[in-house]
Parts: C-alpha cells; sequence; structure tokens
C-alpha cells in the first residue's frame, strides 16, 4: 500500500486552494495577503482559514507589517513546506501517469 | 485531483512567474549600460583628437553600474511592494551589494582590458540565475561570450580598429537594449 502514489499525498496541501497558496508562493518566494486574494478569487476569511492550516503545519509564515499606518500582511513559503509541495506535485503526476498508462 | 489540476497549477505558477519577473527591467539597464559604453569607446577610439579619452566608457562604467545597480534594485523593491509578490528582497539586497563591491574593485580594469560585456553579461547571467529565469540565463551566456570574443579581439588589435569588431560589439549593446524594450512593452499590455 506505502508504494502506492496516493501513499505520498500530503492532506494538508492536498485541498486545492492550499495547494494553489503554496504554489504561489514557491514561485514569487513570498506574497502579501491580498495578491493571494485576489488571485486565487478567495474571500478574506477563506484565504485566513486555509493560511491558519499551512502555517500550523509548518509550510508558511506570516508576518505582519505596517505600511502608511496600514497593517499588511506577508506570507513565506518555509523550506518544509516547500519540499512537501514537490513531494505532492510528484505524486500528482505520477498518479496521473499511473491512470494514463504514459 | 486530475489531469486538469496540474494545468491549473501551471497556470498559476506562470501568472506568479510574469508578476515577478525582472526580465525587462535588467535587460533594460544593462542594455542601456552597453550601449553608452560602446559608444563613448568607438567615439574615443576614432578621431585622434579623442584619443587621449581613449577607453573612457569603461572608466564611466565603473561609475554608473553602481548607480545603475541600485537603481534598479530600488525599482524591484518598489515593485514588489506595489504588486504584493516578489522574491525576498533582503537576499535580492545583498547580492546587488556584493556585485557592486566587486565591480567597484575589478570591474574598471576588467571593462578595460576586456571591453564591457564579461561584467556586464556576466551580471545578466547572475540575475538569471537569482531570478530563475531562462532568457537571462540564456541571454548572458550567448551575449557574454560574444562579447568576450569581441573584447580579446580588440585587446590584442586595440588601436587598429578592426571594423568587424565593432559592429559585434555595438550589435550586442542594441539587442540587449532592444530586448529589455521589446519585453517592457509586452509586460504592460498585459
Amino acid at each position: 500500500v506505502t508504494d502506492q502514489p496516493a501513499s505520498h499525498f500530503d492532506d494538508t496541501i492536498h485541498q486545492r486552494v492550499r495547494l494553489g497558496i503554496l504554489t504561489l508562493l514557491a514561485t514569487t518566494g513570498r506574497a502579501d495577503f491580498t495578491y493571494l486574494r485576489d488571485t486565487l478569487e478567495l474571500t478574506d476569511g477563506n484565504l485566513g482559514r486555509h493560511l491558519d492550516v499551512l502555517s500550523e503545519a509548518g509550510y508558511v509564515e506570516t508576518t505582519r507589517t505596517f505600511e502608511s499606518r496600514k497593517p499588511r500582511t506577508w506570507v513565506k513559503i518555509t523550506k518544509p513546506g516547500r519540499t512537501a509541495l514537490h513531494r505532492h506535485i510528484a505524486a500528482l503526476r505520477e498518479m496521473i501517469d499511473s491512470v494514463t498508462g504514459e | 485531483m486530475n489531469d486538469d489540476t496540474l494545468t491549473e497549477l501551471d497556470k498559476l505558477a506562470s501568472r506568479a512567474r510574469r508578476d515577478t519577473s525582472a526580465d525587462a527591467a535588467i535587460l533594460l539597464t544593462i542594455g542601456a549600460l552597453a550601449v553608452i559604453t560602446v559608444a563613448l569607446n568607438l567615439a574615443t577610439s576614432m578621431p585622434e583628437w579623442l584619443e587621449p579619452l581613449h577607453g573612457i566608457g569603461s572608466w564611466l562604467l565603473a561609475l554608473l553600474l553602481p548607480l545603475a545597480l541600485t537603481g534598479l534594485w530600488r525599482f524591484l523593491r518598489w515593485r514588489e511592494s506595489r504588486r504584493g509578490a516578489g522574491r525576498q528582497s533582503r537576499a535580492v539586497g545583498w547580492a546587488a551589494l556584493w556585485a557592486v563591491l566587486f565591480l567597484v574593485f575589478l570591474g574598471p580594469l576588467l571593462t578595460y582590458v576586456l571591453g564591457p560585456y564579461p561584467v556586464l553579461m556576466g551580471l545578466v547571467f547572475l540575475a538569471g540565475v537569482r531570478f530563475s529565469s531562462r532568457l537571462l540565463l540564456v541571454w548572458g551566456l550567448i551575449a557574454g561570450a560574444l562579447g568576450l570574443w569581441v573584447g580579446m579581439f580588440q585587446f590584442n588589435n586595440r588601436f587598429e580598429l578592426p571594423v568587424l569588431d565593432n559592429v559585434f560589439g555595438v550589435a550586442i549593446a542594441v539587442a540587449t537594449l532592444v530586448a529589455g524594450a521589446v519585453l517592457t512593452v509586452r509586460e504592460r499590455r498585459r
């Protein structure tokens, strides 16, 4: 059972939105809350909840700054987050290949 | 989860790459510096009364380059802050600082002897590594190798001014500037 590609799936990032968040962060390095919300077309609450899950798993780090007295939240992918994303995508590709017979 | 998920992720990643791409700004800056350097070197090589100023473009480059790199870094930081997405600017800042220090001490000598391209295209190549940009990597390698070849030739025949060398030298500078301008226009259209 452990050799099955699905056994390499990470439950935390298997969720579509969280996979999207990590993909964006892996490419940009870091992004602010508004960029993530607008790009993924989410509501503030929805994005906040997903970020909490990723943060608890140690996959992202959030930093709150103040710019012109306005709060701004920056989100950065961590090393374990990047590793987990690469592993998960590799497992996804493997599973798709095994289904399509490539 | 299916093939669509991976396609969707690819789309997200390419959008993020577009939003944070520094290719246009880097090629435009380096292209402008190369044009100024090559034009000055060429102008001071031709008429006899300008001969005492021979190679002044390379020395001016040593002054302009740190300024240009600082400007570029400030621009990328400003854009990162405005768009809300970008690589960690602190790491980019340190890399720029080391590049500036290196160029201030070694740049003038290197550019005077071998022309501006080993330094300029070396920077384009390094930027390609830093920003994971295939375009910058390839541009830095090819233009750098061509520029080095031209520089070696000019070093050996410095005062004979072979026409072909200068044509190559000017072509690399203009092509880099034009590539930067084209990418800038394309980025603004998106």
